[in-house]
Protein backbone atom coordinates (compact mmCIF):
# COMPACT_ATOMS: atom_id res chain seq x y z
CA UNK A 1 0.00 0.00 0.00
CA UNK A 2 1.17 3.52 -0.76
CA UNK A 3 1.44 6.02 2.07
CA UNK A 4 1.36 8.94 -0.38
CA UNK A 5 0.48 8.85 -4.04
CA UNK A 6 0.42 11.81 -6.42
CA UNK A 7 -1.34 11.43 -9.75
CA UNK A 8 -0.74 14.09 -12.41
CA UNK A 9 -0.46 17.01 -9.98
CA UNK A 10 -0.26 20.48 -11.51
CA UNK A 11 -0.43 23.69 -9.53
CA UNK A 12 0.10 27.41 -9.93
CA UNK A 13 -0.82 30.40 -7.77
CA UNK A 14 -3.52 32.63 -9.27
CA UNK A 15 -2.04 34.91 -11.93
CA UNK A 16 1.40 33.30 -11.62
CA UNK A 17 3.31 30.77 -13.70
CA UNK A 18 2.75 27.06 -13.07
CA UNK A 19 4.80 25.79 -10.14
CA UNK A 20 4.15 22.07 -10.54
CA UNK A 21 3.46 20.33 -13.84
CA UNK A 22 2.05 16.84 -14.06
CA UNK A 23 3.94 15.39 -11.11
CA UNK A 24 3.25 11.73 -10.34
CA UNK A 25 4.97 9.47 -7.84
CA UNK A 26 4.20 7.29 -4.88
CA UNK A 27 5.88 6.53 -1.56
CA UNK A 28 5.21 3.15 0.02
CA UNK A 29 4.30 2.65 3.67
CA UNK A 30 7.46 2.55 5.80
CA UNK A 31 9.62 4.01 3.04
CA UNK A 32 11.81 7.09 3.45
CA UNK A 33 11.96 9.23 0.30
CA UNK A 34 14.10 12.28 -0.31
CA UNK A 35 12.71 15.14 -2.39
CA UNK A 36 15.57 17.15 -3.83
CA UNK A 37 15.89 19.95 -6.34
CA UNK A 38 17.16 23.51 -6.75
CA UNK A 39 15.50 26.56 -5.16
CA UNK A 40 12.08 27.22 -6.68
CA UNK A 41 11.72 23.62 -7.91
CA UNK A 42 8.34 23.32 -6.16
CA UNK A 43 9.31 21.11 -3.21
CA UNK A 44 7.59 23.18 -0.51
CA UNK A 45 4.46 23.60 -2.64
CA UNK A 46 4.33 19.84 -3.12
CA UNK A 47 4.46 19.38 0.66
CA UNK A 48 1.49 21.72 1.13
CA UNK A 49 -0.46 19.74 -1.48
CA UNK A 50 0.27 16.46 0.33
CA UNK A 51 -1.37 17.82 3.46
CA UNK A 52 -4.38 19.27 1.63
CA UNK A 53 -3.33 22.84 2.49
CA UNK A 54 -3.30 23.67 -1.23
CA UNK A 55 -5.47 22.26 -3.96
CA UNK A 56 -4.19 21.65 -7.45
CA UNK A 57 -5.18 19.67 -10.51
CA UNK A 58 -4.75 15.92 -10.30
CA UNK A 59 -5.14 13.72 -7.27
CA UNK A 60 -3.25 13.32 -3.99
CA UNK A 61 -3.90 10.10 -2.07
CA UNK A 62 -2.88 9.66 1.56
CA UNK A 63 -3.00 6.01 2.64
CA UNK A 64 -5.25 5.19 -0.30
CA UNK A 65 -7.78 8.01 0.16
CA UNK A 66 -7.95 11.34 -1.66
CA UNK A 67 -6.85 14.15 0.68
CA UNK A 68 -9.85 16.18 -0.47
CA UNK A 69 -12.25 13.45 0.61
CA UNK A 70 -10.88 13.11 4.14
CA UNK A 71 -12.00 15.33 7.04
CA UNK A 72 -9.19 17.81 7.89
CA UNK A 73 -8.81 16.36 11.41
CA UNK A 74 -8.32 12.82 10.02
CA UNK A 75 -5.92 14.08 7.38
CA UNK A 76 -3.75 15.80 10.05
CA UNK A 77 -3.57 12.47 11.88
CA UNK A 78 -2.37 10.75 8.73
CA UNK A 79 0.10 13.28 7.36
CA UNK A 80 2.21 15.45 9.68
CA UNK A 81 4.26 18.29 8.24
CA UNK A 82 7.32 19.79 9.94
CA UNK A 83 7.98 23.19 8.39
CA UNK A 84 11.38 24.71 7.65
CA UNK A 85 11.24 27.63 10.08
CA UNK A 86 10.39 26.49 13.62
CA UNK A 87 9.47 30.09 14.51
CA UNK A 88 6.42 29.73 12.26
CA UNK A 89 5.41 26.53 13.97
CA UNK A 90 5.92 27.29 17.65
CA UNK A 91 3.31 29.75 18.81
CA UNK A 92 2.47 28.88 22.39
CA UNK A 93 4.17 30.59 25.34
CA UNK A 94 5.86 27.38 26.52
CA UNK A 95 7.18 24.22 24.91
CA UNK A 96 4.91 21.67 26.60
CA UNK A 97 1.76 23.61 25.74
CA UNK A 98 2.96 23.97 22.18
CA UNK A 99 3.55 20.26 21.72
CA UNK A 100 0.23 19.41 23.42
CA UNK A 101 -1.70 21.72 21.09
CA UNK A 102 -1.89 19.16 18.24
CA UNK A 103 -3.20 16.24 20.34
CA UNK A 104 -5.73 18.55 22.06
CA UNK A 105 -6.97 19.71 18.66
CA UNK A 106 -7.30 16.08 17.55
CA UNK A 107 -9.60 15.33 20.47
CA UNK A 108 -7.25 13.95 23.15
CA UNK A 109 -8.14 14.62 26.78
CA UNK A 110 -5.80 17.04 28.63
CA UNK A 111 -4.16 14.15 30.53
CA UNK A 112 -3.68 12.17 27.33
CA UNK A 113 -2.33 15.23 25.48
CA UNK A 114 0.10 15.91 28.32
CA UNK A 115 1.35 12.31 28.14
CA UNK A 116 1.64 12.38 24.32
CA UNK A 117 3.48 15.71 24.46
CA UNK A 118 5.97 14.50 27.07
CA UNK A 119 6.56 11.24 25.17
CA UNK A 120 7.15 13.13 21.91
CA UNK A 121 9.50 15.59 23.62
CA UNK A 122 11.42 12.69 25.10
CA UNK A 123 11.75 10.89 21.78
CA UNK A 124 12.98 14.15 20.22
CA UNK A 125 15.49 14.47 23.07
CA UNK A 126 14.15 17.82 24.30
CA UNK A 127 12.01 16.93 27.33
CA UNK A 128 14.34 18.99 29.55
CA UNK A 129 12.97 22.17 27.89
CA UNK A 130 9.29 21.35 28.47
CA UNK A 131 8.66 24.36 30.71
CA UNK A 132 10.75 26.85 28.78
CA UNK A 133 9.53 29.56 26.43
CA UNK A 134 10.39 28.84 22.74
CA UNK A 135 12.35 32.10 22.38
CA UNK A 136 14.75 30.86 25.08
CA UNK A 137 15.81 27.88 22.93
CA UNK A 138 18.54 27.59 20.30
CA UNK A 139 17.59 26.95 16.66
CA UNK A 140 18.51 23.26 17.02
CA UNK A 141 16.31 22.94 20.10
CA UNK A 142 13.42 24.76 18.39
CA UNK A 143 13.73 22.37 15.45
CA UNK A 144 13.48 19.43 17.83
CA UNK A 145 10.42 20.95 19.49
CA UNK A 146 8.81 21.52 16.07
CA UNK A 147 9.43 17.85 15.25
CA UNK A 148 8.05 16.75 18.64
CA UNK A 149 4.95 18.90 18.04
CA UNK A 150 4.15 16.81 14.98
CA UNK A 151 5.25 13.47 16.50
CA UNK A 152 2.80 14.06 19.36
CA UNK A 153 -0.01 13.85 16.80
CA UNK A 154 1.22 10.34 15.87
CA UNK A 155 1.07 10.82 12.09
CA UNK A 156 1.43 7.82 9.83
CA UNK A 157 3.41 9.86 7.30
CA UNK A 158 6.00 12.40 8.38
CA UNK A 159 6.82 15.12 5.85
CA UNK A 160 9.78 17.37 6.63
CA UNK A 161 10.76 20.55 4.83
CA UNK A 162 14.50 21.29 5.07
CA UNK A 163 14.86 19.72 8.53
CA UNK A 164 18.60 20.42 8.89
CA UNK A 165 18.69 23.94 7.38
CA UNK A 166 20.63 26.34 9.59
CA UNK A 167 21.94 23.72 12.00
CA UNK A 168 25.62 23.46 12.96
CA UNK A 169 27.45 20.19 12.07
CA UNK A 170 26.82 18.59 15.47
CA UNK A 171 23.16 19.64 15.49
CA UNK A 172 22.81 18.35 11.93
CA UNK A 173 24.39 15.03 12.83
CA UNK A 174 22.14 14.62 15.89
CA UNK A 175 19.05 15.52 13.87
CA UNK A 176 19.95 12.93 11.22
CA UNK A 177 20.26 10.25 13.91
CA UNK A 178 16.93 11.33 15.36
CA UNK A 179 15.21 11.02 11.98
CA UNK A 180 16.76 7.62 11.38
CA UNK A 181 15.29 6.38 14.65
CA UNK A 182 11.67 7.03 13.58
CA UNK A 183 10.11 4.06 11.82
CA UNK A 184 7.21 6.03 10.21
CA UNK A 185 6.99 6.74 6.50
CA UNK A 186 9.09 9.83 5.83
CA UNK A 187 9.30 12.28 2.97
CA UNK A 188 12.18 14.70 3.36
CA UNK A 189 12.50 17.77 1.15
CA UNK A 190 16.05 19.02 1.46
CA UNK A 191 19.12 20.52 -0.15
CA UNK A 192 21.18 18.59 2.36
CA UNK A 193 22.19 15.62 0.22
CA UNK A 194 24.22 14.13 3.05
CA UNK A 195 21.01 13.87 5.03
CA UNK A 196 19.21 12.31 2.07
CA UNK A 197 22.07 9.85 1.48
CA UNK A 198 22.06 8.81 5.11
CA UNK A 199 18.35 8.64 5.92
CA UNK A 200 16.47 7.99 2.66
CA UNK A 201 16.20 4.86 0.55
CA UNK A 202 14.89 6.54 -2.59
CA UNK A 203 15.30 9.98 -4.15
CA UNK A 204 12.92 12.07 -6.24
CA UNK A 205 14.47 14.94 -8.20
CA UNK A 206 12.23 17.91 -8.88
CA UNK A 207 13.19 20.80 -11.18
CA UNK A 208 11.08 23.49 -12.81
CA UNK A 209 7.96 21.94 -11.32
CA UNK A 210 8.55 18.56 -12.98
CA UNK A 211 9.73 15.26 -11.60
CA UNK A 212 12.93 14.76 -13.61
CA UNK A 213 14.36 11.64 -11.98
CA UNK A 214 13.56 9.05 -9.35
CA UNK A 215 15.48 6.06 -8.11
CA UNK A 216 17.56 4.52 -5.34
CA UNK A 217 19.77 6.92 -3.40
CA UNK A 218 23.03 5.30 -4.55
CA UNK A 219 22.08 5.58 -8.22
CA UNK A 220 20.78 9.16 -8.19
CA UNK A 221 23.36 10.71 -5.88
CA UNK A 222 26.25 9.19 -7.79
CA UNK A 223 24.96 10.51 -11.12
CA UNK A 224 27.02 13.70 -11.21
CA UNK A 225 25.83 14.91 -14.66
CA UNK A 226 22.20 14.56 -13.51
CA UNK A 227 22.87 16.46 -10.27
CA UNK A 228 24.84 19.18 -12.06
CA UNK A 229 22.10 19.61 -14.67
CA UNK A 230 19.61 20.37 -11.91
CA UNK A 231 21.70 22.70 -9.78
CA UNK A 232 22.75 20.07 -7.24
CA UNK A 233 26.11 18.78 -6.08
CA UNK A 234 26.97 15.29 -4.81
CA UNK A 235 26.93 14.89 -1.03
CA UNK A 236 30.20 15.58 0.77
CA UNK A 237 30.21 12.00 2.01
CA UNK A 238 30.41 10.82 -1.64
CA UNK A 239 33.46 12.97 -2.46
CA UNK A 240 36.95 11.40 -2.31
CA UNK A 241 38.85 12.23 0.89
CA UNK A 242 41.40 15.06 0.63
CA UNK A 243 45.03 13.84 0.55
CA UNK A 244 46.85 14.11 3.85
CA UNK A 245 49.22 17.09 4.06
CA UNK B 1 15.95 38.23 22.49
CA UNK B 2 15.74 37.04 26.06
CA UNK B 3 16.89 40.52 27.15
CA UNK B 4 13.40 41.91 26.53
CA UNK B 5 11.68 39.02 28.27
CA UNK B 6 10.14 40.21 31.55
CA UNK B 7 10.39 36.77 33.18
CA UNK B 8 13.57 36.16 35.17
CA UNK B 9 14.07 32.39 35.68
CA UNK B 10 14.53 31.21 39.25
CA UNK B 11 13.58 28.62 41.84
CA UNK B 12 12.45 30.88 44.71
CA UNK B 13 9.18 30.24 46.57
CA UNK B 14 7.62 33.06 44.56
CA UNK B 15 8.62 31.40 41.29
CA UNK B 16 7.06 28.15 42.48
CA UNK B 17 3.88 29.77 43.79
CA UNK B 18 0.77 28.78 41.83
CA UNK B 19 0.14 31.41 39.10
CA UNK B 20 -3.62 31.52 39.93
CA UNK B 21 -2.76 32.39 43.51
CA UNK B 22 -0.28 35.03 42.34
CA UNK B 23 -2.86 36.57 40.03
CA UNK B 24 -5.45 36.63 42.80
CA UNK B 25 -3.10 38.01 45.44
CA UNK B 26 -1.72 40.57 42.96
CA UNK B 27 -5.22 41.82 42.18
CA UNK B 28 -6.12 41.94 45.88
CA UNK B 29 -2.90 43.77 46.77
CA UNK B 30 -3.39 46.35 44.02
CA UNK B 31 -7.05 46.93 44.95
CA UNK B 32 -6.15 47.29 48.65
CA UNK B 33 -3.34 49.78 47.90
CA UNK B 34 -5.60 51.86 45.67
CA UNK B 35 -8.35 51.88 48.29
CA UNK B 36 -6.20 53.43 51.06
CA UNK B 37 -7.48 56.97 51.79
CA UNK B 38 -5.11 59.91 51.28
CA UNK B 39 -5.23 60.77 54.97
CA UNK B 40 -3.88 57.32 55.89
CA UNK B 41 -0.98 57.23 53.44
CA UNK B 42 1.34 55.91 56.16
CA UNK B 43 -0.37 52.50 55.67
CA UNK B 44 1.24 52.46 52.24
CA UNK B 45 4.60 52.03 53.97
CA UNK B 46 3.30 48.76 55.46
CA UNK B 47 2.23 47.66 51.99
CA UNK B 48 5.69 48.70 50.82
CA UNK B 49 7.33 46.55 53.51
CA UNK B 50 5.20 43.61 52.39
CA UNK B 51 6.29 44.13 48.79
CA UNK B 52 9.97 44.49 49.73
CA UNK B 53 9.83 41.26 51.71
CA UNK B 54 8.24 39.54 48.71
CA UNK B 55 11.05 40.88 46.51
CA UNK B 56 13.52 39.50 49.03
CA UNK B 57 11.86 36.09 48.94
CA UNK B 58 11.91 36.10 45.13
CA UNK B 59 15.74 36.37 45.08
CA UNK B 60 15.52 38.54 41.94
CA UNK B 61 18.66 40.53 41.02
CA UNK B 62 18.16 43.99 42.58
CA UNK B 63 19.72 45.86 39.64
CA UNK B 64 17.29 44.45 37.09
CA UNK B 65 14.32 45.08 39.36
CA UNK B 66 15.31 48.72 39.96
CA UNK B 67 15.81 49.20 36.22
CA UNK B 68 12.29 47.98 35.58
CA UNK B 69 10.89 50.24 38.26
CA UNK B 70 12.55 53.21 36.50
CA UNK B 71 9.46 54.20 34.49
CA UNK B 72 7.58 54.68 37.79
CA UNK B 73 9.84 57.67 38.46
CA UNK B 74 8.17 59.31 35.45
CA UNK B 75 4.74 58.71 36.97
CA UNK B 76 5.87 60.17 40.26
CA UNK B 77 7.22 63.18 38.39
CA UNK B 78 3.84 63.63 36.72
CA UNK B 79 2.10 63.41 40.07
CA UNK B 80 4.49 66.08 41.41
CA UNK B 81 3.73 68.28 38.41
CA UNK B 82 0.01 67.91 39.10
CA UNK B 83 0.62 69.14 42.62
CA UNK B 84 1.76 72.52 41.23
CA UNK B 85 -1.74 73.17 39.90
CA UNK B 86 -3.99 71.40 42.33
CA UNK B 87 -3.53 69.14 45.29
CA UNK B 88 -1.37 68.90 48.36
CA UNK B 89 1.83 67.17 49.53
CA UNK B 90 -0.32 64.45 51.14
CA UNK B 91 -2.04 63.73 47.83
CA UNK B 92 1.35 63.67 46.11
CA UNK B 93 2.67 61.10 48.60
CA UNK B 94 -0.50 59.03 48.18
CA UNK B 95 -0.52 59.07 44.36
CA UNK B 96 3.21 58.46 43.95
CA UNK B 97 3.25 55.77 46.66
CA UNK B 98 0.32 53.93 45.11
CA UNK B 99 1.86 54.17 41.63
CA UNK B 100 5.17 52.78 42.90
CA UNK B 101 3.54 49.93 44.83
CA UNK B 102 1.23 48.86 41.98
CA UNK B 103 4.09 48.98 39.48
CA UNK B 104 6.30 47.05 41.90
CA UNK B 105 3.64 44.39 42.30
CA UNK B 106 3.32 44.10 38.51
CA UNK B 107 7.10 43.84 38.07
CA UNK B 108 7.33 41.15 40.75
CA UNK B 109 4.53 39.07 39.23
CA UNK B 110 5.89 39.36 35.68
CA UNK B 111 9.45 38.58 36.77
CA UNK B 112 8.50 35.45 38.70
CA UNK B 113 5.74 34.01 36.47
CA UNK B 114 6.19 32.62 32.98
CA UNK B 115 3.82 34.29 30.55
CA UNK B 116 2.28 30.93 29.60
CA UNK B 117 1.48 30.17 33.24
CA UNK B 118 -0.05 33.62 33.66
CA UNK B 119 -2.25 33.03 30.60
CA UNK B 120 -3.31 29.65 31.99
CA UNK B 121 -4.21 31.36 35.28
CA UNK B 122 -6.24 33.95 33.38
CA UNK B 123 -8.05 31.19 31.52
CA UNK B 124 -8.87 29.41 34.76
CA UNK B 125 -10.45 32.67 35.99
CA UNK B 126 -12.61 32.66 32.83
CA UNK B 127 -10.91 35.56 31.08
CA UNK B 128 -12.27 35.65 27.48
CA UNK B 129 -10.65 33.00 25.24
CA UNK B 130 -10.04 35.50 22.47
CA UNK B 131 -8.03 37.71 24.86
CA UNK B 132 -5.81 34.91 26.17
CA UNK B 133 -5.34 33.31 22.71
CA UNK B 134 -4.40 36.59 21.03
CA UNK B 135 -2.13 37.57 23.95
CA UNK B 136 -0.34 34.20 23.75
CA UNK B 137 0.23 34.41 20.00
CA UNK B 138 1.26 38.08 20.20
CA UNK B 139 3.71 37.41 23.06
CA UNK B 140 5.40 34.62 21.12
CA UNK B 141 5.66 36.58 17.89
CA UNK B 142 6.82 39.82 19.47
CA UNK B 143 10.12 38.03 20.09
CA UNK B 144 10.26 36.69 16.52
CA UNK B 145 9.56 40.18 15.09
CA UNK B 146 12.09 41.80 17.44
CA UNK B 147 14.72 39.27 16.43
CA UNK B 148 14.02 40.01 12.77
CA UNK B 149 14.12 43.78 13.38
CA UNK B 150 17.49 43.49 15.18
CA UNK B 151 18.97 41.48 12.32
CA UNK B 152 17.69 44.02 9.79
CA UNK B 153 19.19 46.89 11.81
CA UNK B 154 22.58 45.16 12.05
CA UNK B 155 22.57 44.51 8.28
CA UNK B 156 21.57 48.14 7.69
CA UNK B 157 24.39 49.49 9.89
CA UNK B 158 26.88 47.32 8.01
CA UNK B 159 25.81 48.90 4.75
CA UNK B 160 25.17 52.45 5.99
CA UNK B 161 27.67 53.21 8.75
CA UNK B 162 27.05 56.98 8.55
CA UNK B 163 24.05 58.99 7.40
CA UNK B 164 22.33 62.27 8.18
CA UNK B 165 19.46 62.02 10.68
CA UNK B 166 16.93 62.70 7.91
CA UNK B 167 18.36 59.96 5.70
CA UNK B 168 18.48 57.58 8.63
CA UNK B 169 14.83 58.33 9.40
CA UNK B 170 13.89 57.61 5.77
CA UNK B 171 15.78 54.33 5.84
CA UNK B 172 14.30 53.33 9.19
CA UNK B 173 10.80 53.95 7.83
CA UNK B 174 11.56 51.66 4.90
CA UNK B 175 12.95 49.03 7.23
CA UNK B 176 9.77 49.22 9.29
CA UNK B 177 7.68 48.76 6.14
CA UNK B 178 9.79 45.78 5.11
CA UNK B 179 9.33 44.32 8.57
CA UNK B 180 5.54 44.74 8.27
CA UNK B 181 5.59 42.96 4.89
CA UNK B 182 7.69 40.13 6.30
CA UNK B 183 5.33 39.83 9.25
CA UNK B 184 2.37 39.61 6.87
CA UNK B 185 4.10 36.78 4.97
CA UNK B 186 4.92 35.07 8.24
CA UNK B 187 1.26 35.31 9.24
CA UNK B 188 0.36 33.23 6.21
CA UNK B 189 2.95 30.59 7.16
CA UNK B 190 1.77 30.55 10.77
CA UNK B 191 -1.81 29.99 9.60
CA UNK B 192 -0.64 26.93 7.64
CA UNK B 193 1.24 25.62 10.66
CA UNK B 194 -1.88 26.05 12.80
CA UNK B 195 -4.00 24.19 10.24
CA UNK B 196 -1.48 21.34 10.03
CA UNK B 197 -1.90 20.86 13.76
CA UNK B 198 -5.66 20.59 13.58
CA UNK B 199 -6.50 24.19 14.60
CA UNK B 200 -10.23 24.84 14.20
CA UNK B 201 -10.56 28.29 15.72
CA UNK B 202 -10.14 27.32 19.38
CA UNK B 203 -6.69 27.51 20.98
CA UNK B 204 -6.76 24.56 23.38
CA UNK B 205 -4.32 24.39 26.24
CA UNK B 206 -3.37 22.07 29.09
CA UNK B 207 -5.03 22.78 32.45
CA UNK B 208 -2.91 23.86 35.42
CA UNK B 209 -2.17 21.34 38.15
CA UNK B 210 -4.04 21.66 41.45
CA UNK B 211 -2.49 24.16 43.92
CA UNK B 212 -0.50 22.64 46.78
CA UNK B 213 -1.34 23.15 50.46
CA UNK B 214 1.62 25.56 50.72
CA UNK B 215 0.13 27.61 47.85
CA UNK B 216 -3.22 27.81 49.63
CA UNK B 217 -1.66 28.76 52.98
CA UNK B 218 0.57 31.44 51.41
CA UNK B 219 -2.39 32.88 49.47
CA UNK B 220 -4.61 32.96 52.54
CA UNK B 221 -1.87 34.55 54.67
CA UNK B 222 -1.17 37.28 52.11
CA UNK B 223 -4.89 37.93 51.67
CA UNK B 224 -5.33 38.25 55.45
CA UNK B 225 -2.40 40.71 55.70
CA UNK B 226 -3.75 42.83 52.81
CA UNK B 227 -7.24 42.77 54.33
CA UNK B 228 -5.90 43.74 57.76
CA UNK B 229 -3.91 46.66 56.32
CA UNK B 230 -7.00 47.81 54.45
CA UNK B 231 -9.03 47.74 57.66
CA UNK B 232 -6.27 49.71 59.45
CA UNK B 233 -6.42 52.24 56.61
CA UNK B 234 -10.11 52.90 57.33
CA UNK B 235 -10.07 52.75 61.13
Amino acid sequence: MNAIELRGISFGYRGGPPILRDVSFSVAVGECAGLIGPNGAGKSTLILLMNGLLRGQGEVLALGQSVLGVAPRDLRKRVGVVFQDPDDQLFMPNVLEDVALGPLNLGSSPAEADHLARTALESAGILYAADRAPHRLSLGERKRVALAAILAMKPEVLVLDEPTAGLDPRGRHEFMELLQSFPATKIIASHDLDLVARVCGRVLVLDGGRLVAAGPVATILSDQPLLAAHGLAPPLSALPAAPAV
Amino acid sequence: MTAVDVYIPGTSPLHRWDPRAKLMVGALYTASVLAIPVARSWVLFCFGALLVSAFGASRLPAGRVLMRLGPVAGLIGLAGLGMLFEGSPARFVSVSGKAALCAGCGVLMAATTQFGAMLAAMRSFRFPDILTAVSGLAHRHVFVALDEACRMMVAYRCRVPQASPLRRLRHTTRLALALCLRSAMRTERIERCLLVRGFDGVLRTLPLTAPTRADVVATAATAIVCGALLVVGYL
